[in-house]
C-alpha cells in the first residue's frame, strides 16, 4: 500500500502535467489520419500505425513516402533519421533515472519529445515519466481513432493554430532549463545552428546535430571554466 | 495492398532508435561526458523549438510576440501551464487584431 501510494500519485502527476500538450496532438493526428485515409491505408493499418510506430513525424512522412512509392530501404531510413535523436533522451534518462530491464521498455517504446523534456525538467521519477508518456499515447490514439471516424468534420480544428503549443511548450521549457550563462550560451547557439541546418535544408538530421553539438560546446566550456578554477 | 509488415518493420526500426539510448552502457562518464549529458536537454530544447518554429511560416510576427511574452510569464512565474495559456491567447489576440 505505502509503495503504491507514492507510484499512483507519481502516475498521476504525469498523465496530468501532459494534459495542455494533449490537444497539440489533435490536429497532427487529424492531419494524419486524412492524408493516410488518401494513400489508400485501411482503417486498421492507420490505427496500428499510431498504435506501433507512435511518432508523428515518421508515421506522416512514411505516408508521403508510400504515395511517391519510395522502397522499403528508404522507409526505414527515413523513419530512423526522424527518431535517432531519442538515442541522447535515453542516455540522458538512464542518468537520472533508474531502470529495471522492464521499465526500460516501456519507457522507450512510449517515449517522445515532450515526455522526455517534463521528466527531465522535473527531475521526476519513473512513474511520472511512465503517466506522462501513457497520457500522450491515449491521446494521439484517441484523436487518431477519432480522425478516422469524423475525417473532415474535424479540419477545423486544425486553423485554430494549436500547432504553435509545440514551440511554444519547448521553448518555455528552455527557460526554465536555462539556469547558467553556459546554459544560455548553449540555448542561443543551438538556437543559431538549428535555424542554419534549415537554411542549408539538413532536414531531419538537424536535431540530433544540434543536440550533440551543443551539449558538447556547454561540456567544453565547463570543462574549461572547471580548469580555470583548479589550483595547479 | 497490405501494409501491416511494413508498419511492423518501420515500427521495430523506430524502437531501436528509442531503446538505443537506454542500453548503450556508460560507466563512470568523466566529468566532460557528465557536463555533456547535462547539457543535451537544452540544445534539444532549443532546436526542437526552433526547428518548430520555423515550420509554419504564418503570422511570424504575432508568434515571436507571444513567445517572448509567455517566456516572461514563465520565467517570472515559474508556472509553465501559465505560461502556455498566456502563450496562446497572445497568439489568437494578435492574429484577431491583424498582426502578421
Amino acid at each position: 500500500m505505502n509503495v503504491i501510494r507514492p507510484y499512483a500519485h507519481g502516475l498521476w502527476l504525469g498523465f496530468r502535467a501532459m494534459l495542455p500538450f494533449m490537444l497539440t496532438a489533435a490536429p497532427v493526428a487529424i492531419t494524419f489520419t486524412i492524408s493516410a485515409q488518401q494513400a489508400g491505408l485501411s482503417p486498421v493499418e492507420i490505427q496500428l500505425m499510431s498504435l506501433t510506430m507512435y511518432s508523428s513525424s515518421a508515421q506522416l512522412a512514411t505516408v508521403q513516402l508510400l504515395t511517391s512509392g519510395a522502397s522499403v530501404f528508404t522507409m526505414v531510413l527515413m523513419v530512423m533519421s526522424l527518431n535517432i535523436h531519442h538515442l541522447l533522451y535515453g542516455l540522458s534518462l538512464e542518468k537520472s533515472i533508474e531502470f529495471s530491464r522492464l521499465k526500460r521498455f516501456v519507457a522507450a517504446y512510449f517515449l517522445t519529445d515532450v515526455t522526455y523534456a517534463l521528466t527531465i525538467e522535473r527531475k521526476a521519477r519513473f512513474s511520472f515519466l511512465l503517466g506522462a508518456e501513457l497520457s500522450m499515447f491515449i491521446a494521439w490514439n484517441l484523436f487518431t481513432a477519432l480522425g478516422l471516424l469524423m475525417g473532415q468534420l474535424l479540419v477545423a480544428v486544425s486553423s485554430a493554430h494549436l500547432d504553435f503549443v509545440v514551440p511554444l511548450s519547448f521553448f518555455l521549457l528552455l527557460v526554465s532549463s536555462v539556469k547558467t550563462r553556459t546554459g544560455l550560451n548553449v540555448a542561443v547557439f543551438s538556437a543559431c545552428a538549428t535555424a542554419l541546418c534549415l537554411f542549408v535544408q539538413l532536414g531531419s538530421l538537424t536535431i540530433i546535430l544540434v543536440g550533440l553539438a551543443g551539449a558538447f560546446m556547454g561540456a567544453a566550456m565547463s570543462e574549461r571554466q572547471r580548469l580555470a578554477v583548479k589550483p595547479s | 495492398v497490405n501494409y501491416i509488415p511494413l508498419i511492423l518493420v518501420l515500427a521495430s526500426a523506430i524502437f531501436v532508435c528509442r531503446i538505443s539510448g537506454f542500453t548503450l552502457k556508460i560507466s563512470r562518464p568523466s566529468p566532460f561526458w557528465e557536463q555533456f549529458l547535462r547539457f543535451v536537454p537544452i540544445s534539444l530544447f532549443a532546436a526542437i523549438a526552433t526547428s518548430s518554429f520555423a515550420k509554419d511560416g504564418s503570422f511570424v510576427g504575432a508568434r515571436l510576440i507571444a513567445l517572448v511574452i509567455a517566456g516572461g510569464v514563465t520565467w517570472y512565474t515559474k508556472h509553465f501551464a501559465l505560461g502556455i495559456l498566456v502563450g496562446m491567447l497572445t497568439l489568437w489576440g494578435l492574429m484577431f487584431v491583424g498582426v502578421g
